[in-house]
């Protein structure tokens, strides 16, 4: 009961808010899609980091770092709360200027009109599908599951997802990207005091800090230390390094979100705060994951990924443990919104012909529409192994940096040397996975983004220069330098 | 008042660098010592180097970053 109450209220909060986003939001498509270019500094980071924290981080870390201990941290959390901030000064920031010099709303859609290729706009709008759908759907997938679990067989897995997409889809279908927005900063805070109540109620349970890691002391001292095999190499090391950081700014509800900033200092601010965050979210999560591997012994492979649940149930008070599938929920309603928002309108923008009376922000809602049925459809039919592709696909993204940097930073790179690139990295990247290639220790992304990089500048170079009007027209009259 | 821009640069260069290659920690010795009876030294260093990271952030965001609104 608690649960459904719990559910309900949630359900309001964001409804709430969604609606007090449309109420100031205007018809446009600008308005719609990217909130009238108006995003500041405290929505902007919480909207950026309500969409970057998934599910994964309440339930996959400590599932992850019960395995591998506190090296968990060191692989992931330093890299990412530098890496990310200087992606977004590197490409996100001059991204931002550029849609606006040419009207471009999503991130298909800039490299369109910066290349002059409705092709090319495709393409890239069928590579950000491909790799963003099993990313979705496994988000409606452990939605349905944590639904069901939590409200003991109450709300179904089908209903439970149900209920997640049509909520994350009625508000994004009545506010665009201000209500996601919007709703995100609810959604991220939610996310952030749980981590935080968890982490405090959960050593206090244990005895204490000191007490909770003479436990792990005691039962498996190599714990504490980092393990020197799988990613923890100097080569897995440096390949993951490379992923985990630049693998967020090719998110498409990433991208665009930034695109939707007010100014650079909005941009700016948020980078500044990202390490602190970071450090809140992470610090915790591997520490009750370290934590778990003293209280439950033995939990083999991916069984480790219930340990969560169960520190939740043995060392929360009940009340804190029976809305703890809140905050799972939001954090995949904050990644869900904005990625239904982002693919419905690279639809209606990239995938459509272009027509000048068209009602674009109607039939993005129809698209969001299908965008939405379309994950349900496949979290009902795909099953588990959507969880394997959506982890592979995390790569993806990172074969489309290159093109991303040098297509806002370059005025030399040309359209053959983007498709080159991108067509190139993916081919290396999957042919990694699939065994083809030696690696030499390394993760098959990191060949894939050298060889995104050798193409893009080697076609480039082997090509005719853009025209002048053309690249003043995406850059600007001045030449854009680094910095 | 502003530091001149090619050595607020240099100063991100080496700093960026330097933080790459204490990440890079292959040739730290592990220990298993705890901080305050509890951090563990590996994560003791990490939270070390993001705060340095967020220093070096806040510096490349005043000094180096150009807000350029053409």
């Amino acid at each position: 009961m608690t649960v459904v109450v719990a559910f309900g209220l949630y359900i309001l909060v964001v409804l709430g808010v969604g609606w007090l986003a449309t109420r100031r939001s205007g018809k446009s498509p600008t308005e719609y899609f990217v909130a009238g270019r108006s995003l500041g500094p405290l929505i902007l980071f919480m909207s950026l980091f309500g969409t970057n924290c998934t599910p994964f981080i309440l339930i996959g870390i400590p599932g992850k770092a019960y395995h591998d201990g506190v090296g968990l941290f060191g692989l992931n959390a330093p890299l990412i709360a530098l890496g990310i901030p200087l992606t977004f000064w590197a490409i996100g920031a001059p991204a931002r200027r550029m849609g606006a010099r040419l009207g471009a709303l999503t991130p298909a859609e800039l490299f369109a009109k910066r290349f002059q290729s409705k092709g090319f706009g495709v393409l890239l709008f069928a590579i950000f599908t491909l790799y963003t759908l099993p990313y979705m759907v496994s988000g409606v997938i452990g939605a349905s599951l944590t639904l069901q679990s939590a409200s003991g067989g109450a709300i179904s897995g089908p209903l439970g997802g149900l209920l997640v997409l049509g909520v994350a889809l009625l508000y994004t279908s009545l506010g665009g990207m201000r209500a996601t927005a919007w709703t995100n900063v609810v959604q991220g805070l939610i996310f952030m005091l749980f981590m935080g109540a968890a982490f405090f109620f959960m050593s206090d349970s244990m005895g204490g800090l000191e007490a909770a890691t003479a436990k792990v002391q005691a039962a498996n001292p190599d714990l504490l230390t980092v393990p020197d095999k799988g990613l923890y190499t100097p080569q897995g090391w440096i390949s993951w390094g490379l992923a985990i950081s630049l693998c967020v700014i090719g998110f498409p509800h990433m991208f665009v979100r930034l695109m939707a900033a007010k100014d650079d200092h909005a941009i700016k601010n948020s980078c500044k705060l990202y390490p602190p965050a970071l450090i809140a979210l992470w610090l915790p999560a591997v520490l009750i994951g370290v934590w778990g591997a003293a209280m439950f012994v033995g939990l083999e492979g991916k069984s480790s990924d219930k340990l969560f649940w169960m520190m939740a149930k043995g060392h929360l008070p009940p009340w804190l443990a029976s809305i703890a599938f809140l905050a799972v929920l939001a954090a995949v309603m904050s990644t869900l919104d904005a990625q239904i928002l982002t693919l419905s309108s690279m639809l209606v923008r990239d995938a459509m012909p272009t027509q000048e009376k068209r009602n674009d922000v109607l039939v993005g809602r129809l698209f969001g529409v299908a965008v939405a049925a379309l994950v349900y459809v496949l979290s009902l039919t795909m099953g588990q192994s959507v969880f394997d592709v959506a982890k592979l696909a995390f790569f993806g993204y990172v074969t489309l940096v290159p093109t991303l940097f040098l297509g806002v930073r370059w005025r030399r790179f040309t359209l053959k040397g983007a498709v080159a690139s991108v067509l190139s990295a993916n081919a290396v990247l999957w042919m990694g996975i699939a065994g083809w290639l030696p690696l030499a220790g390394f993760l098959p992304v990191f060949w894939a983004l050298a060889t995104g990089i050798v193409f893009a500048l080697g076609v480039s170079w082997m090509d005719q220069p853009p025209q002048m009007q053309d690249t003043q027209r995406a850059f600007g009259p001045t030449v854009e330098t680094v910095g | 008042m502003r530091t001149p821009k090619t050595i607020s640069h240099a100063v991100a260069w080496i700093a960026g660098v330097l933080l790459l290659v204490l990440h890079l920690d292959f040739w730290r010795e592990q220990r298993v010592e705890l901080y305050w009876d509890w951090l563990p030294e590996e994560l003791m260093y990490r939270v070390v180097w993001l705060l340095l990271a967020w220093g070096f952030l806040l510096f490349f965001c005043h000094f180096v970053w150009r807000e350029d609104d053409a």
